[in-house]
């Protein structure tokens, strides 16, 4: 039931507080292992990381997140698992005749 | 520190966790249109060779967009694409399962059969086996049943996560090839009833309105759905809509209090069953009011009364069958009336006598909701001024009234005329992926066919018999065996050989003890399970097929709002693994015509001699007629470059046909590549988001204001149904209410989910969410082993009495996704009688001390 690697996660998203709680979320984001706050937003809205680290996973903190006092929803904006060791790989090269809307940039 | 946290310092630096963090915070910033100063940077400093291409989520019903990227042949990245209309860029935390479900240690690579001694036995070992030889094996096993039974001997068990076309195949091999009607998928299990009460009421299936009414309604109503958990996509845009419009308000009615309910300004508990009183009281204030929005209704609606009495959809041996008037297994038989019937045209004075016994007191009564919040929300619904959008999911379709309480919530809103404009309507939310675009649009249930036919019409099977080139008379006209009948009549030895695709049945079906594993493991039946795991279904197989899944195949769903979206095969399938898609067709060459057709019917159609299935239903012209060379550019295309066309969009030109020009119309295939989906009706490349509405549905002329074209008078049906009991209620021996369903952090039966292994690791086990006084009152503490015990089996779980579900006293709520605690050893296989849904909400149990 296992994976076979130990990767790292990293998950980019977006706290939704409730009213006059902006603050207080932010507060207990910060304290959560492997969690920074990168803004603010109007509408009590707050852009987040977390990054698994030797004290707690991305994943868990993404739960316990959504359990706070004061979160109304904790959205998910991105998520990468990173493997350092692995060696990079050629972009894919589409034929820009096609309709393919395929990036090899980050949208 | 977590000793299960293995240290990772050691191989990832600093400077890259600045950079990873950089990336995330940068797209979730992009979400909600901020930028980020060391977004840019970060940009600039990935130059790790990730291909990003669109896609969409594996998981529920919302249809959200995702960005995948992938690196060396594996998905390692998903974001929430910005440009999606459904998410906006957001993913619920089921998007961080997306990278890691393909890649569970126990991924299947091989067929395997259960041998023994060099050949099959039923008792045998799972051993590998080829393709060709699992293939053979199961040719001669369907043959057999064949020769043995006819059609009605061979079956197959679908799914609301198959593609489109992966739908579409299966339906043409055994409605067409093999003449059989036993098709069903496991969207039986979670929206059948919506799809018969849209029919009933609307004569056409699917919501009429779409996910932007969250930006227009004044008010929201949750009937039983849990959104905040299971839809939070969409929850998000609920809840950005009551906090920032001023006077929006949240109404959510459920069984116990989930965390849907801290958002709800108006929260109800109500008793199991009590929805049926509660909705014919809103109606019966409605009528008596003043809040009839006449006009409305004298012109777009018409009154009838159900059929009543109509039992529980139980075996017809059962005492509860016995004494129903118009059971199932009773209808047209002295003087018995079809359960799915109703009187029409009984006018409005009728209708409103019906209603009279449906007081407040009475709702209460039966409901246990106090008074002042019942009539608060009835209030909401009358209120011409206040825009109202309901929502639900199984707690109105599992339900053994299910259809009823559907057709209940549509009068409400008919009433009133708050249906198919902007923020107002009635809108039944789905659970899997392609419940909609699959399951039930390509007539993969056991009594249609594609575009909402159905194969006891003659008409229907002649036009379907006209678009897939088949002689008269090839479609079975009698329907046939629903899902929780296919595994009665496996268990009686009447359907003998059988073939799950994509889902887990043997968890996720009612009664398991005594119905389900019986029908799998009886002798006389063969069982072949598709999965990429080794599920509890696949487990009590007899064959075992290794399939590719979601992002290892080109793929299309439809989603709630009638979005079809489309997406290209991002990685190769592991080992020997195929999709779903080769499996049916390539299974399909192991059958001679002469094989699965009488002479009479060969006759009519001579050039058919000496094919095959594949032949005459998919190398037949239409489904082949596209070259490889129109495959999408820079990608793969496993099926197709197995069979020389491409095949996804033979097929979906091929079933396309079906709806174009009839209300069902669907965009060209190629569109679909380049669009973030669009929904159907798509009528001169433009999509609808209303239908019925003048304006917005392109079926609707003008002048006509609303349009019901479902129906021949284009008038829709408010169908009074009544308060019945429900089928097992607590008594003495079995004191509580069991109610099963899901939770926030496994999807369903948790076969891909359960793959996670820190999150397996987070919530690795189901609890049993009980009340506390109850729990003292049995002195049991939190946290103790107990047993669960109904009149069909038991398990051992934990209690838990401070959980994120807080029941009321008198029922306890068990999820299903844990393979090792099974709820469906426990639940009864009572379903609605007129869309044969089954009741995983209610039964009775008792709970002690293990």
């Amino acid at each position: 039931m296992m994976i076979s690697a130990t990767p790292v996660n990293v998950a980019g998203f977006v706290v939704q507080a409730a009213p006059g709680k902006r603050a207080a979320v932010r507060e207990a984001l910060e304290r959560l292992a492997g969690v920074d706050v990168h803004g603010e937003a109007e509408g009590n809205r707050l852009i987040a990381t977390a990054i698994d680290t030797g004290d707690a996973l991305a994943i868990d903190q993404l739960a316990t997140i959504n359990r706070l006092p004061g979160v109304i929803t904790a959205m998910l904006a991105y998520h990468e698992i990173d493997h350092p060791e692995a060696a990079a790989a050629p972009v894919h090269g589409c034929d820009a005749s096609s309709p393919c809307t395929c990036s090899s940039e980050r949208v | 520190m977590n000793q299960h946290v293995k240290p990772i310092e050691d191989h990832i630096d600093e400077q890259r966790r600045a950079v990873l963090k950089a990336s995330a915070a940068a797209a979730a910033a992009a979400s909600i249109g901020v930028a980020l100063p060391e977004g840019a940077a970060a940009q600039a400093t990935r130059t790790d060779g990730i291909r990003w291409d669109k896609g969409v989520c594996r998981f529920c019903g919302t249809g959200c967009g995702v960005i995948v990227g992938t690196k060396n042949g594996k998905v390692v990245a998903t974001q929430g694409d910005p440009d999606a209309p459904v998410n906006r860029g957001l993913n619920c935390i089921k998007g961080y399962f997306l990278s890691k479900i393909m890649y569970g240690e126990d991924r299947l690579t091989k067929p395997l059969l259960r041998m023994k001694g060099g050949k099959f036995d039923k008792n045998g070992d799972f051993t590998p086996v080829s393709w060709d030889d699992a293939f053979k094996i199961m040719a001669e096993k369907w043959k057999e049943a064949l020769k043995k039974s006819g059609p009605s001997g061979v079956g197959m068990f679908g799914s609301g996560q198959w593609t489109v076309w992966e739908g579409y195949a299966a339906a043409k091999l055994y409605k067409a090839g093999f003449r059989s009607n036993n098709l069903d998928p496991n969207a039986r299990h979670c929206m059948a009833s919506a799809v018969a009460g849209f029919m009933r009421t609307f004569g056409i299936d699917e919501p009429m309105g779409c996910y932007d009414d969250l930006e227009h309604a004044d008010a929201f109503v949750l009937w039983g759905a849990n959104m905040a958990e299971m839809h939070p996509i969409l929850w998000s845009r609920l809840t950005d809509r009551r906090l920032t419009h001023e006077g929006c308000e949240v109404h959510v009615l459920s069984t116990f209090e989930h965390r849907s309910f801290e958002l709800a300004d108006n929260g109800m508990i109500f008793t199991p069953q009590g929805d049926l009183a509660i909705l014919n009281y809103i109606q019966n204030y409605i009528v008596n009011n003043g809040a009839i929005n006449q006009d409305f209704v004298s012109k777009h609606v018409e009154f009838a009364r159900t059929v009543e009495d109509i039992g529980y959809g139980l075996r017809p041996a059962h005492a509860l069958e016995a004494k129903a008037v118009n059971a199932s297994h009773k209808a047209g038989k002295d003087g018995a009336l079809d359960p799915a019937g109703f009187k029409d045209k009984i006018g409005l004075e009728e209708f409103k006598k019906l209603l009279e016994p449906y007081t407040l007191d009475y709702a209460h009564k039966l409901s246990g909701v106090p008074k002042d919040k019942l009539e608060r929300l009835a209030k909401l619904y009358a209120d011409p001024k206040k825009k109202i959008v309901s929502y639900w999911t199984m707690g109105f379709n599992q339900h053994t009234r299910g259809t009823w309480v559907n057709n209940m919530i549509y009068n409400v809103h008919l009433l009133t005329g708050k249906i198919s404009e902007p923020g107002n309507g009635p809108f039944s939310l789905t659970g899997q992926p392609s419940a909609c675009g699959t399951a039930r649009e390509v007539g993969t249930f056991s009594h249609r066919l594609p575009a909402d036919m159905v194969v006891n019409n003659p008409k229907h099977r002649e036009i379907t018999e006209t678009l897939w080139q088949l002689p008269p008379g090839t479609l079975n006209p009698v329907p046939g065996y629903h899902a929780v009948l296919q595994n009665r009549m496996l268990k009686d030895g009447k359907l003998n050989a059988y073939w799950v695709q994509c889902t887990n049945n043997m968890q996720t079906a009612p009664n398991m003890n005594e119905e389900g594993y019986p029908g799998y493991r009886n002798p006389a039946n063969f069982i072949v399970v598709s999965d990429p795991y080794p599920t509890v279904t696949a487990l009590a197989a007899d064959l075992i097929l290794p399939t590719a899944m979601w992002m290892e195949k080109e793929g299309a769903y439809g989603n709630a709002e009638r979005r079809g979206q489309f997406w290209r095969q991002q990685v190769d399938a592991p080992g020997e693994a195929k999709s779903d898609l080769w499996q049916t067709m390539e299974f399909a060459k192991h059958f001679k015509i002469e094989e699965v057709w009488p002479e009479e019917l060969i006759a009519k159609k001579p050039e058919v001699r000496g094919k095959t299935l594949f032949d005459v239903l998919y190398a037949n012209g239409k489904v082949n007629k596209f070259p490889l060379d129109q495959l999408q550019k820079g990608f793969e295309n496993s099926e197709s470059k197995a069979f020389g066309f491409y095949v996804q969009k033979g097929l979906f030109e091929e079933y396309a046909e079906f709806g174009r020009g009839h209300a069902h119309d669907l965009a060209p295939f190629d569109l679909y590549h380049q669009a973030r989906g669009l929904r159907w009706p798509v009528v001169d490349g433009k999509e609808t988001l209303w239908r019925f509405r003048e304006g917005y549905d392109p079926y609707v002329k003008a002048g006509e204001g609303w349009s019901f074209y479902g129906k021949p008078d284009k008038k829709a049906r408010a169908i009074f149904c009544p308060y019945e009991p429900a089928a097992e209620i607590p008594d003495k021996d079995f004191d509580l209410w069991l109610c099963t369903g899901r939770v926030l952090e496994h999807w369903h039966s948790g076969s891909m989910t359960r793959r996670v292994p820190e999150l397996h690791r987070s919530v690795p086990t189901a609890m049993l969410f009980m009340h506390p006084d109850d729990a003292a009152d049995r002195k049991l503490n939190r946290g103790q082993t107990v047993k669960i015990q109904t009149k069909r089996g038991e398990l051992i779980t934990r209690v838990e009495t401070k959980g994120r579900n807080k029941p009321p006293r008198g029922l306890v709520y068990f999820p299903f996704f844990d393979e090792n605690q099974l709820a469906n050893k426990l639940t009864l296989d009572a379903t609605c009688p007129i869309s044969k849904e089954t009741d995983f909400k209610k039964c009775s149990c008792k709970v002690v001390s293990a």
